[in-house]
């Protein structure tokens, strides 16, 4: 059973003047416990952090979940226009933005992302050593253009063969996206190349956790020791989860193992006792509680600006 | 194409988490669960059914004891065939006792029948189970019906109102996928807020679906027809029924009719757009109708029909009661015989392109206490001049 947690919510101002939809949940007499960063996955809104959420804070952590801008969710902009770029600015306006929002912030703050936000958490994380004491990355993915194609059909490689090449909106995974704008931002930011993501872990600091699907048809996790291999020594733990898909939230059990360990990976990380019983929400408990965050995206909603 | 591979010598050793079981996999993570060969379907059916029945034996005094009166061993399992001779429990057993295979501190959710004369069944409901109810709602409307981005209006209560009516609750579960609002608030039926809410935030979605008891789709064209309202360009609506066809006073609800009335209200409304979903308290998996309207099941359940009095298999296409064997219930034995009359309509290839079997339900057995989801709607929300 999880225990009552109170919830706080506030916006960001990014660096673009977009507002970020912050959701900050604690127990109460938790108020120093470690914070836990969880940033949003892609076509998902805090409403899809409420699993890792309860576990977090049902067991010694406080959470801030945000939405992107230009993304589906609470936080400005038009939900079509997301790309990693600007899902990057958003986490790192988070990431400096919570020091004016959030009591004791300056210490014991740690990363939790999932997809293609690990891989934004990577690039953060590069070049933001001091900021975040440990980073869990699920399911992250290493190779961008890789887990576009796999997921959407869409071929970054057209792009690369015909600069003036059209995608258009497209549907990528139940979320319509401006692949055109997505794919050039690859090609200017530099995200497609696996050996980017290479490089980004060789600069890497922070103490990182990897959970893996080992049946994630979207990230071939074979591709996990070539980006790791100049930095290892930053890995804590690393765990896979056999016969698991990379849509974890669509199998709560699963994506419970998963958070079980999780939550075991930050406590060990901050010298808490790693091997007490864990506080775990059920499943009937998250139906019921989707219904409270359903609402608060209601009251919260934005109205959508004309994007074409 | 993407780049080739960039592989190292240097491998990352991997602590291996629990793992997703073969069944889990169907359940949760396949995306094309409706398209497997036969061979496929059947040997998940077999291997399924034969841990089912292990696990509740092992983990239910009643059970066991109930298989070894009918000298029958796990071990009999061992083709689609061999499916029929489960021994089932009949769904009234879940009115007169607790039915658990699993101790009661792991049950999460007690589930109840919608009975209208005092005999209400209570079925319990692990994690595991209820997670996989959830993802059996999920692929219906995914895989069966297409639907990854909608908005949800219930023509009914929240399940806070209705006291966890199942239907109420099951709607509760398609929150997790779809916003779903409730349009029965405070005992009243609103269908005037439903159409309204409709016009607002139907841009927002690619789909907006209806769902609800057949006879709230009636008090809610009674009240579009009276007040001349229509809506338009209705190509991507899609209204679900659920709950059954017959109202609270015998008299039973003509589909054809009501999906002519609906499509001269919603304009635009195509026929295979309109489906029904079928599902019982004791079910631990959902069955729809595909465009073809078929209701497919999903693989891992297998579906029976049984003659009443000897309670043997019946060829496909011939009526009988329904019963079912549905392996994802670890907190109750998922091997029932229902009050339903059903003929196999489909045992092979849809149609639509889809694997399996599929079903026609035909009617309940009459009994003087009735279960029915849409039976109590009807008499608790429906009735114009309650």
């Amino acid at each position: 059973m999880k225990p009552e947690y109170n919830e706080e919510i506030f916006e960001i101002q990014g660096s673009d003047g977009q507002l970020i939809h912050c959701v900050y949940n604690y127990i109460d007499g938790d108020d120093n416990a470690p914070l836990i960063v969880a940033a949003p996955q892609f076509e998902g809104t805090v409403r899809h952090n409420l699993l890792p959420m309860l576990f977090l804070v049902s067991n010694g952590f406080r959470v801030l979940r945000f939405d992107f801008t230009d993304h589906r969710g609470n936080s400005d902009g038009a939900r079509a226009e997301f790309t990693l770029t600007s899902g990057l600015a958003d986490l790192a306006d988070v990431l400096s933005g919570i020091g004016t929002s959030l009591p004791d912030d300056r210490s014991r703050l740690s990363l939790f992302a999932g997809s293609l936000s690990s891989r934004l958490a990577v690039r953060y994380l590069a070049s933001n050593h001091d900021r975040i004491d440990s980073f869990l990355s699920l399911v992250g993915v290493v190779n961008s253009a890789a887990t576009t194609l796999a997921a959407s059909g869409m071929d970054y490689e057209n792009l690369m063969r015909d600069s003036s090449y059209v995608y258009g909106y497209q549907k990528a995974v139940n979320y319509e996206l401006n692949f055109d704008r997505w794919m050039r931002d690859f090609a200017e930011e530099d995200w497609a190349r696996p050996d980017r993501t290479r490089d980004e872990i060789t600069q890497m600091v922070t103490p990182t956790y990897l959970i893996v699907a080992a049946a994630d048809d979207w990230v071939n996790i074979d591709e996990y020791p070539y980006v790791y291999e100049q930095n290892k020594e930053i890995l804590r733990a690393t765990h896979q989860i056999p016969g698991a898909a990379h849509e974890l939230y669509k199998d709560p059990e699963t994506l419970k193992e998963a958070m079980r360990t999780a939550t075991r990976c930050f406590r060990r990380h901050y010298s808490m006792d790693e091997n007490i019983e864990l506080v775990e929400p059920t499943v009937a408990e998250l139906i019921s509680l989707n219904g409270k965050e359903r609402e608060r995206e209601l009251v919260y909603k934005k109205p959508q600006p004309q994007n074409r | 194409m993407a780049a080739p591979l960039k592989q190292s010598e240097h491998a990352i050793e991997w602590t291996s988490l629990a793992a997703v079981s073969a069944l889990d996999d169907w359940v949760h993570h396949r995306e094309d669960i409706f398209h497997a060969s036969l061979e496929t379907v059947e040997a998940l059916q077999v291997d399924s059914a034969r841990a089912a029945v292990r696990h509740h034996q092992s983990n239910n005094e009643d059970y066991r004891i109930y298989c070894e009166r009918l000298q029958f061993d796990s071990s009999e399992i061992v083709d689609v065939a061999s499916l029929a001779r489960i021994p089932l429990i009949t769904s009234s057993q879940f009115k007169l006792r607790q039915v658990l295979s699993v101790p009661e501190r792991d049950i999460v959710k007690i589930c109840t029948s919608s009975g209208t004369q005092g005999s209400i069944s209570e079925v319990f409901r692990d994690e595991t189970t209820l997670c996989r109810f959830l993802s059996s709602v999920r692929s219906c409307m995914e895989q069966l019906v297409g639907l990854d981005d909608a908005y949800c209006a219930h023509l009914g209560p929240s399940k806070e109102e209705a006291d966890d009516l199942w239907i109420s609750y099951a709607m509760s579960v398609t929150d997790m996928q779809f916003p779903t609002e409730n349009f029965v608030v405070d005992g009243e039926y609103h269908p005037e807020r439903l159409v309204k809410r409709i016009r607002d935030v139907r841009d927002d979605f690619e789909h907006v679906m209806l769902i609800g008891a057949p006879v709230m789709y009636l008090r809610l064209l009674e009240y579009l027809e009276e007040s001349g309202e229509s809506l338009d360009e209705c190509g991507n609506f899609v209204a679900i029924t659920a709950g059954g066809w017959k109202r609270f006073s015998g008299e039973s609800i003509s589909r054809a009719a009501m999906v002519k009335r609906l499509q001269k209200a919603f304009r635009g409304l195509r026929d295979d757009n309109v489906r029904d979903f079928f599902n019982m308290v004791e079910f631990n998996s959902v069955l729809g109708d595909c465009s073809h309207g078929v209701k497919h099941a999903p693989p891992w359940a297998r579906l029976l029909i049984v003659d009443p009095r000897t309670l043997q298999s019946v060829p496909d296409g011939e009526s009988g009661l329904f019963a079912f064997v549905d392996p994802t219930s670890t907190s109750y034995p998922g091997f029932i015989l229902t009050d339903d009359f059903a003929r196999i309509s489909l045992n092979g290839t849809c149609g639509c392109g889809r694997t399996g079997q599929g079903i026609e339900f035909i009617r309940r057995v009459n009994r003087g206490e009735s279960r029915g989801c849409a039976l109590k709607i009807d008499r608790a929300y429906a009735g114009r001049d309650k």
